[in-house]
């Protein structure tokens, strides 16, 4: 039988992060995923949330955040009330050939793409809906 | 996130992480990690102790290495688990900054006398 879903809602802040860490830590050892697949998720929870924090807020009001992770198959879903984005749509960053053209950031949504099967996007009652599959 | 430095005989600044390199992780070690970098020619930074890191470590990671190079510095990240070195070179950093699991290729890459 499909493991019931487990999920999180915080608010898009800094200080939510330690209990987020806390939380995805209890679910890898709940659903005992190989260091592998632990690794994928952690790294695809941490770079959506990311985004949220420095690209999807909005002045004067936090925004909502709720991370949802299923098993069988594992499945992360990244849902919030912030500006409509979606992560499908954005073009992989060009590889700079130097360190000197090298841009500091903008490499998030490619490591999901490698660490992820395949990543679907919704905007459905004001809220973004991000569903990755993880192998 | 734990940061130590030590100054190796070969002149090389040895910089080592131990922990999570994740969006707290990074916070934490950003101002040291690139203040002590950026002050020394030949970094190399042990990476052994690196459970986990996303992009928000290759930010510290970049933002270092650029600062070295702007005045002629040389970074090598050394013996990197292999999950994280899998974040390394999918995201292009490693063409980047050179990463090695020998010490003293690391040093002489960091030093800028490698042969070849």
């Amino acid at each position: 039988m499909a493991e019931p879903a487990a999920s999180l809602a915080f608010a898009a802040e800094p200080a939510a992060l330690p209990g987020l860490a806390a939380w995805t830590q209890a679910m890898v050892e709940r659903l005992s995923l190989s260091s592998q697949r632990a690794y994928a998720l952690e790294l695809c929870i941490e770079e959506m949330v990311a985004n949220i924090l420095l690209h999807g807020q909005r002045p004067g009001q936090a925004v909502q955040v709720r991370v949802t992770i299923t098993a069988d198959p594992l499945r992360l879903i990244v849902e919030d009330d912030g500006p409509g984005f979606d992560p499908t749509l954005q073009p992989e960053a060009e590889m700079a050939a130097d360190l000197e053209g090298a841009a500091i950031g903008g490499r998030g949504l490619a490591l999901v793409r490698r660490f992820s099967v395949v990543m679907g996007y919704r905007r459905e009652a004001g809220c973004n809906r991000v569903e990755i599959g993880l192998e | 996130m734990e940061i130590s430095f030590a100054m190796q005989p070969s002149g090389v600044m040895m910089i080592g992480l131990v922990g999570r390199l994740d969006i707290q992780g990074a916070a934490r070690i950003d101002m040291q990690f690139t203040a002590v970098a950026a002050g020394n020619a030949a970094v190399v930074v042990d990476m052994a102790g690196v459970g986990f890191m996303a992009s928000m470590g290759l930010r510290t990671l970049l933002l270092a290495a650029k600062a070295m190079r702007g005045k002629a510095g040389r970074m090598v990240l050394y013996r990197p688990q292999g999950d994280v070195e899998a974040v390394l070179v999918s995201s292009g950093t490693s063409q980047l900054i050179p990463v090695s699991h020998d010490l003293a290729e690391a040093e002489r890459l960091a030093l800028g006398t490698a042969a070849g």
